[in-house]
């Protein structure tokens, strides 16, 4: 295991980025899909256009699941840094009340 | 796909998805590479110098590198769509096009097709044409044929996106385990190569590499595992337990394994392929100052063996053999050929192996072939010195090379200067090569070998342009006068070969009909003539090889000189493509007619099997003249008033297409118009002259 240590400001930031990318281009996804669906008309009963619509079809569902593991670690991340900065918190709390104490 | 479909079918569809993918796939690709840059990057380093460390990030690590190859896995599938797209898009409106084609042919000799195809003619329309005796049916088969290429292009384009959009797993925890998976093949393939018996290697390690082949997270763990020298190392043990399994064999000590042992040889070798690859998110790092190359190159250059069973041999002997397999990237092989060709300079011998060891006799060969694949690398190659054409050229047979180690060479500079630009680098390897090859002084080195011939023709070919107009007398600009002096040495010189002469003749037809459509376009009827005498040039030069051929190695054979020329006219397609690649835009409109030329050149050739030597200066002469005539005709580069009745519209009626009374009216205007026969005349006068000279030129040393 390696030797516990945090840049907390440095993990948000790339937490941050991470957010970003796990969100994606908007659209980005339905313009192609409907560049897809212009291969259609005209082509119906092609096993070329019925391949691309098939397997465009499952890739989009593939890679939406890819997605979502990217939101995934882009949420493991963020909470990892919130429990950091919990514990971070809890023990500044602890000795600012230690230091009242005395 | 039947007459309905193909007429409806839109490419212009694939076209617009082939466009909105592209931005995709760049969108999921700059994800991909953000993924890394911006997150993986960073939170790697779980050193005390990184940005977290602990039981939380090295927790993370296994998901993060899991998101990371399997983002890159969907940007690699995506982007190879747009590509497959674009190019069917463009197959299938050349389908339409040659239906449309067959369709108005059909309807301008009265025939009538349905909306489904179906083919009807009149018993009056039949009757007009007598020469074409089952009309609608010749015009039912032309379609059928057709529609079937349309559709086994469809079904084939089909499966290549099934390939390209796999039905695999881009769940990142999925594609983490394969990769593991490879990672463990990768660990057990290199310890059986480093230390595994005869029996193990041959029972495990080909199963293992052909199920990891095209996986490039296993080949670049692989020979990271076995290190620049380790990777050197175990080559040589292959050569040696091959060697081993010759001799157990030979003295009868059970089953050979040398066809195992060959798989796992041409199987690696591929594998370090693409390892080279920098471009690929896997692959080693071979830069010339990496560690990995530093390790390969001191390893490749020491010897080995010496024992029983091999002699002593380099390094770079076992690494010449794997380069024949797969596609290696320049930056590799720029390395590797400089330390070669710099050991075999300072010492010619140095790659002589007394015996028959199994490894590469000269591992510039397998060099060669590596470099026909890799076109920078071969330009990089020869470009350092003349001095390294000549010698890679004259080596053969030089130190007891296989003799098809000069094609090997002449394929790589063909790789090296396939279309280049005039007075361009790589049209300078051009013009050295044909000049060393083509050389008459005293002490040349000669023609290229038998087996070279046909590789000497395809490097011509290349350069298919260039070498037409170098018999344009004037036009010729492009070329070194020393190398004007040598082509017509080796054009004749290569028409000995079949293959050569076909290949070269097709191409050179080819572009002599693109070059004059497109002079006919401009109206310009020098043009059209001077394309007809330099054409008149190089099939000169083509035939005189070719009739010195027949009279000398195939007098007994020239029924087979003539049967091989035919088999190569009728792929002859692949010539013609790169000929009219050569002049923009004119293959849509001259393909039919290339067609045409491609089609009567194989009678033309079987006929000539018999023909007597000097026959075979006609065919070209007399295709030529047929499509000038047609180019003078439709374009009315005669300048003269048509009758009426020859015209339709604003155009002639084209010669294949008028009935006989316009045939006959035909007849009696060119008695009394001899422009036209007179352009046709100049053309075929042009061709003789050029015949002439290219023919005095080869013979008489010029």
């Amino acid at each position: 295991m390696s030797d516990s240590h945090v840049d907390l400001e440095s993990l948000r930031s790339v937490a941050r980025k991470t957010d970003a990318i796990a969100e994606g281009r908007p659209d980005a996804v339905s313009r192609a899909a409907n560049g897809v669906a212009e291969a259609m008309p005209g082509n119906e009963g092609s096993p070329t256009a019925e391949m691309l619509r098939v397997r465009f079809d499952n890739w989009v569902e593939n890679y939406e699941l890819l997605s979502k593991q990217v939101t995934g670690f882009a949420e493991d991340l963020n909470n990892a840094i919130s429990t950091w900065d919990e514990i971070e918190n809890t023990s500044t709390d602890l000795f600012t009340r230690y230091g009242k104490d005395l | 796909m039947d007459f309905a479909d193909l007429m409806r079918a839109k490419p212009a569809g694939y076209n617009a998805a082939a466009d909105a993918l592209r931005r995709f796939g760049e969108d999921v690709r700059d994800r991909a590479v953000d993924y890394w840059n911006q997150v993986a990057q960073p939170l790697k380093d779980t050193s005390s110098s990184g940005l977290w460390g602990g039981a939380a990030a090295d927790a993370a690590q296994v998901p993060m590198m899991d998101l990371q190859l399997a983002l890159n896995r969907a940007a690699d599938q995506i982007e190879a769509v747009p590509q497959i797209l674009t190019q069917y898009a463009s197959d299938l409106e050349g389908f339409q096009r040659r239906l449309d084609g067959i369709v108005a042919e059909a309807r301008t000799v009265g025939a009538e097709i349905s909306d489904t195809g179906q083919v009807t003619v009149s018993a009056q329309v039949q009757q007009n044409n007598p020469d074409r005796p089952d009309l609608a049916q010749e015009i039912a088969n032309d379609i059928a044929r057709l529609l079937e290429q349309a559709t086994q292009r469809d079904v084939d384009c089909s499966v290549e996106l099934r390939d390209a959009l796999a039905d695999e797993t881009l769940d990142a925890h999925d594609v983490g385990t394969q990769y593991r998976d490879a990672i463990k093949d990768a660990n057990r393939a290199a310890r059986l190569l480093q230390e595994g018996s005869l029996n193990d290697m041959s029972d495990t390690l080909p199963a293992l590499l052909r199920e990891n082949a095209d996986n490039p997270e296993f080949a670049a763990a692989l020979f990271n595992q076995l290190g620049g020298k380790g990777t050197v190392e175990a080559l040589e043990r292959l050569a040696m337990l091959r060697g081993m399994d010759e001799g157990f064999a030979r003295a009868g000590a059970g089953r050979s394994q040398a066809d195992e042992l060959d798989a796992i040889h041409t199987e690696l070798g591929k594998a370090l392929a693409m390892a080279t690859d920098p471009d690929s998110a896997f692959h080693v790092d071979m830069s010339a100052d990496s560690k990995w190359m530093h390790d390969f190159r001191a390893a490749g250059k020491e010897t080995f063996g010496g024992s029983a069973v091999t002699d002593p041999v380099t390094g770079y002997q076992v690494i010449g053999g794997v380069l024949r397999n797969g596609t290696f990237s320049e930056e590799f092989l720029d390395v590797v050929s400089d330390d070669m060709y710099a050991m075999e300079q300072s010492d010619p011998d140095v790659f002589k192996v007394a015996t028959d060891a199994k490894v590469d006799p000269n591992p510039l060969d397998g060099l060669m072939v590596a470099m026909e694949k890799n076109p920078e690398a071969a330009t990089e190659f020869f470009s350092q010195t003349p001095e390294r054409i000549d010698y890679m050229l004259d080596r053969n047979g030089a130190h007891g090379h296989e003799e098809s180690g000069q094609a090997h060479v002449i394929d790589a500079i063909d790789a090296a200067t396939r279309g280049a630009d005039p007075g361009s680098q790589r049209a300078e390897i051009f013009e050295r090569a044909v000049q060393h090859v083509g050389d008459r002084s005293a002490d040349a080195v000669g023609l290229v070998n038998h087996q070279a011939r046909e590789s000497m023709g395809q490097l011509l070919q290349g350069q298919m342009g260039q070498v037409h107009d170098a018999f344009g007398g004037a036009d010729n600009v492009n070329f070194d006068p020393a190398t004007d002096a040598a082509l017509n040495r080796v054009i004749g010189d290569v028409a000995h070969s079949p293959e050569a002469y076909a290949r070269l003749a097709n191409a050179e037809r080819a572009y002599t009909v693109a070059n004059m459509h497109a002079a006919a376009e401009a109206g310009n009827a020098d043009v059209l003539v001077n394309e007809a005498k330099k054409m008149g040039g190089l099939m000169a030069q083509l035939d005189a090889g070719r009739a010195e051929a027949l009279g000398q190695e195939w007098d007994e054979r020239q029924e087979d000189y003539n049967n091989r020329v035919n088999a190569i006219a009728q792929i002859g397609g692949l010539a013609v493509d790169h000929a009219l690649g050569a002049v923009p835009g004119a293959d849509d409109i001259t393909r039919p007619l290339v067609d045409h030329l491609v089609e009567s050149a194989k009678v033309d050739y079987s006929e000539n099997a018999i023909a007597d030597q000097s026959g075979v200066f006609d065919d070209s002469r007399g295709d030529l003249k047929e499509v000038a005539k047609n180019y003078i005709w439709n374009y009315q580069l005669h300048g003269q008033d048509l009758p009426e009745s020859l015209m339709r519209g604003s155009d002639p009626v084209p010669f294949n297409e008028m009935t006989a009374d316009q045939r006959e009216t035909l007849n009696t205007w060119m008695r009394d118009h001899a422009k036209f026969d007179q352009l046709a005349g100049d053309i075929e006068g042009a061709y003789n002259e050029g015949a002439a000279h290219a023919r005095l030129s080869q013979t008489g040393g010029a």
